[in-house]
């Protein structure tokens, strides 16, 4: 029997029993299935080891002060947009006139889902416990200078003040990404225990918050129901009202069940299935490249021969650039290479490096270094993304062998919990950052601090200048030069080598409309329209 | 029983120590893994102290054992939630898949195998043995696909490969875990059909796997037995055929088949892994590989504990069952 009227009959036969009525049909036009790889795992981005997916749910079940407004992609695509500041929680706010701190008055007509009013001393509460309860949340919001609870200050019911410990660009953005959700204090305090006195335990399976969505129900890694928050004061009311996230690991399963109409939105299709059903016509394709994210080559800096720039700008020169995107993702994505000059025209980010498939300029380099016979060494890669990476590693080892270099590829499961270990040679990585400020980008990658995704282990006491001095520069135009400078150096230097940035690619059926592309990556539901 | 039980206690401390020994040589660091979006070195050192990764190892142990003494096996990175209460929810939708495949494996095996020792040499032996060397050659994978491609996306004769249940549909209350055993318990049929209807296909996939060796074994036994005395005393005195061969001849060559299910049982609660993939079935398949990627290792170790247990469990179920069906076997006790 088909599925759909099976369960039409299967609907009628629960509804026959009491209290049983409990199998519901599909394909109402206002609830939506999205289907992808990784599903949340928390209901609580302050949990130790919450995933992508939880902040992409906490995103709507959760409210922030202020967010992100949204913007049009040159191909029609709506995204967020970082440089808009909008009011959520609070309806206004105020830069004190020596820019020592901001002043927030919050919205008087906010609840919390159990009907609660939402108040300052919530705001305060929730902001004392990013920083409390130490991790992610605390480093996090270290980034945008929000590391005391001394600066956070409840003036009034409905007035709260945020004092800044330094000039910092991040610091206002980062109120809007999804660590500073406001909580609902009061019930989180019931539910504290003396090992737990930030109610992590309870906040991982429940669900606190004032967002447009509500918990329904939650299966860590597994699925989540959301239900529309119907008194949500934080934005416009979503037009769906169940949303259901569920995981399914094949990419091939998560295909069929949207060619068939069974599931509506898939999120993270690989590049050669999307490439299918594009030519099929039949479904929607909303595409933004990531913002702020590349795909790279490190190469790294500490081991030898790639402790010598003119072997690495070898290396940069001797990378088949469109010949990598066309194997490793089918062409989808944006070029990183071929800019018309050494010099940074903008200040843009990412930016094309001025790289090209050169095997003659990357010869006469490696003889320079000493090195025209060639060398032997490792490039590593991460199992998870072996379908994009593999083909990329294969077409790298093909064209280095014809300069002599000799690369062995090293396949790891592990890739993500080594990253810190620093002894990869050459490694295809990638990193995106949350925040769209160029030196934010490049404090993770090539500041001297030595970051986790410094696989290149890079350290350059220009850059390091450069980039400490963007941190705090707020002039629009001094910024704009900091940022011509650290790309150059970036590119003379070359420890990483862009090889492209990707795109995120949802598939969605015909009849969805309002999809907004997010910081985090994740498929928000409360702009999607359906019919 | 009991001794049984006490027997096998030195294998499954053995596998306790070998597990923890074996996450802690993975060469990842969990930490590093799970510091989130901004893991500058203060995180990650956070993170370490959080999970006791700062401790030396023996240290390490000991907590471990004092946490597993107390019914604690730690709490996985992955889900969040703790690992009892994670292998509590999935081992029984993997145990569901496993038996259904077992039974439907034996199911088709032990015909076919009989046919073939009948009937040795004939055209009907040839195709049993082509169905189980094929049976046997394919990977668990690409079958799961094939079916859903054919079952699913061609014919539309299967529902979505979305896990247990539909996906809007409401598990009914948990009593046992098994969706079919609480369903209907529960009454409620609608959601036993459903939860039928989603076990034939990933069982059926699974199932293959298993139909090759126990095919093989069946056809095996069945011939040496059917050359044995004791039948051809019984062929003497003319017992009608159904009698011999499915009473005497079976139940003698069922030792052997026994043994092998017990392993391909086993063989299948491994084999899971790729199946659960592709059905997005929420069993602990998925979820220890998913765990090993990230250097979970309350979830690796958790796994490996349960996993072993269940064998022994599997051991000491099979070791009755030779009792009840081989008389020399309850004498020699």
């Amino acid at each position: 029997m088909h599925r759909r009227a099976f369960l039409q009959v299967a609907g009628i036969g629960a509804t026959s029993t009491l209290f049983n009525a409990r199998v519901l049909a599909q394909g109402s036009n206002d609830r939506v299935l999205i289907v992808s790889e990784m599903n949340a795992n928390s209901l609580d981005t302050h949990t130790v080891g919450a995933n992508r997916a939880a902040y992409g749910l906490v995103w709507m079940t959760y409210d922030r002060l202020i967010t992100f407004g949204t913007k049009m992609l040159p191909n029609g695509v709506s995204s967020y947009d970082y440089f808009k500041l909008e009011p959520q929680l609070a309806e206004s706010w105020e830069l004190a006139p020596d820019n020592s701190s901001v002043t927030f008055k919050l919205r008087r007509d906010a609840t919390f889902h159990d009907g609660t009013p939402v108040r300052a001393n919530d705001v305060k509460w929730s902001f004392d416990r990013f920083v409390k309860v130490g991790g992610f949340p605390q480093r996090q919001m270290e980034q945008g200078s929000l590391s005391s609870v001394d600066q956070f200050e409840m003036v009034d019911d409905y007035t709260f003040r945020v004092k800044f410990l330094r000039p910092d660009k991040l610091t206002m953005p980062s109120l809007a990404i999804v660590v500073p959700s406001i909580y609902n204090s009061e019930l989180c305090k019931k539910n504290v225990t003396a090992s737990d006195p930030w109610a992590l335990e309870w906040t991982k399976n429940n669900s606190a918050g004032s967002g447009a969505f509500k918990v329904e129900s939650f299966k860590s890694s597994e699925q989540v129901v959301l239900a529309r928050f119907d008194g949500w004061k934080g934005g416009k009311l979503s037009k769906i009202q169940r949303a259901m996230y569920r995981n399914v690991s094949a990419a091939g399963t998560r295909r069929a069940l949207i060619e068939k109409g069974d599931a509506d939105i898939s999120p993270d299709l690989p590049p050669r299935e999307i490439a299918d059903i594009e030519a099929t016509k039949k479904f929607k394709l909303q595409s933004a490249p990531m913002a702020n994210t590349l795909k790279y080559l490190a190469l790294s800096t500490v081991i030898k021969p790639f402790d010598d720039v003119r072997v690495r700008q070898a290396i940069a020169f001797s990378i088949p650039y469109q010949k990598v995107i066309d194997s490793a993702v089918f062409g989808r994505a944006q070029p990183m290479f071929g800019a018309k000059t050494d010099t940074p025209v903008d200040a843009s980010w990412p930016q094309p490096f001025p790289y090209t498939h050169d095997p003659d300029k990357a010869k006469a380099l490696l003889k320079d270094a000493g090195l025209s016979s060639g060398f032997e060494t490792k490039l590593f890669f991460d199992a998870q993304v072996a379908t994009t990476d593999e083909p990329a590693a294969l077409v790298i080892q093909d064209e280095l062998g014809k300069l002599g270099i000799r690369l062995t590829i090293e396949k790891l499961p592990d890739f993500p919990a080594r990253r810190n270990q620093k002894v990869w040679p050459m490694a295809i990585d990638l990193f995106g950052a949350w925040f769209d400020d160029p030196d934010f980008f490049f404090r993770w990658v090539w500041h001297g601090q030595n970051t986790v995704w410094n696989l290149s282990s890079y350290k350059s006491a220009e850059m390091d200048k450069l980039l400490d001095a963007a941190r705090q520069e707020r002039d629009g135009a001094a910024y704009a030069s900091l940022v011509k400078q650290f790309v150059r150096v970036a590119i003379t230097d070359v420890p990483v080598i862009p090889l492209y940035q990707p795109l995120l690619e949802v598939v969605m059926q015909p009849d969805i409309s309002g999809y907004t592309y997010m910081f985090h990556r994740q498929v928000d539901a409360t702009t999607l329209v359906r019919g | 029983m009991l001794s049984r039980l006490v027997l096998r206690m030195p294998a499954l401390a053995g596998v306790i120590l070998v597990s923890f020994a074996l996450t802690r040589l993975l060469p990842g660091d969990p930490a590093v893994y799970f510091a989130g979006a901004a893991p500058t070195p203060e995180a990650i050192a956070d993170l370490r102290r959080t999970l006791l990764l700062d401790q030396p190892l023996y240290a390490q142990f000991f907590a471990y054992l004092g946490d597993l003494a107390h019914g604690n096996f730690g709490r996985s990175l992955v889900t969040g939630q703790s690992v009892v209460q994670d292998l509590s929810t999935r081992l029984p939708a993997t145990l569901e898949l496993t038996i259904a495949s077992t039974t439907l494996a034996l199911l088709i095996a032990v015909p076919l195998g009989i046919v073939g020792a009948r009937q040795k040499g004939s055209a009907m032996d040839h195709v049993c043995r082509v169905v189980s060397t094929s049976a046997l050659a394919m990977p668990a994978f690409f079958t799961a696909l094939l079916l859903v491609f054919l079952f699913y996306y061609l014919l539309g004769l299967a529902p979505a490969p979305l896990g247990r249940l539909a996906p809007m549909a409401f598990p009914p209350p948990e009593r046992t875990g098994f969706m079919i055993i609480d369903a209907s318990l529960a009454r409620d049929w609608a959601v036993l059909r459903d939860a039928a209807a989603h076990l034939v296909l990933p069982a059926l996939a699974l199932a293959i796997a298993g139909i090759g060796p126990l095919t093989r074994v069946t056809r095996g036994a069945m011939l040496a037995v059917l050359s044995s005395d004791f039948i051809r005393a019984a062929r003497g005195f003319d017992l009608p055929r159904w009698k011999l061969i499915y009473v005497y001849a079976l139940r003698n060559a069922m030792l052997p088949v026994l043994t092998t299910a017990g392993f391909v049982f086993s063989f299948l609660i491994s084999a899971n892994v790729v199946i659960e993939k592709v059905f997005s079935w929420p069993g602990i398949g998925s979820y220890a590989l998913e765990a090993l990627v990230a250097s979970d290792y309350a979830a690796v170790q958790g796994f490996v504990l349960a996993v072993a247990t269940l064998y022994v469990l599997i051991n000491i179920a099979i070791d009755i069952l030779y009792g009840v069906i081989d008389v020399r076997v309850r004498l020699g006790d």
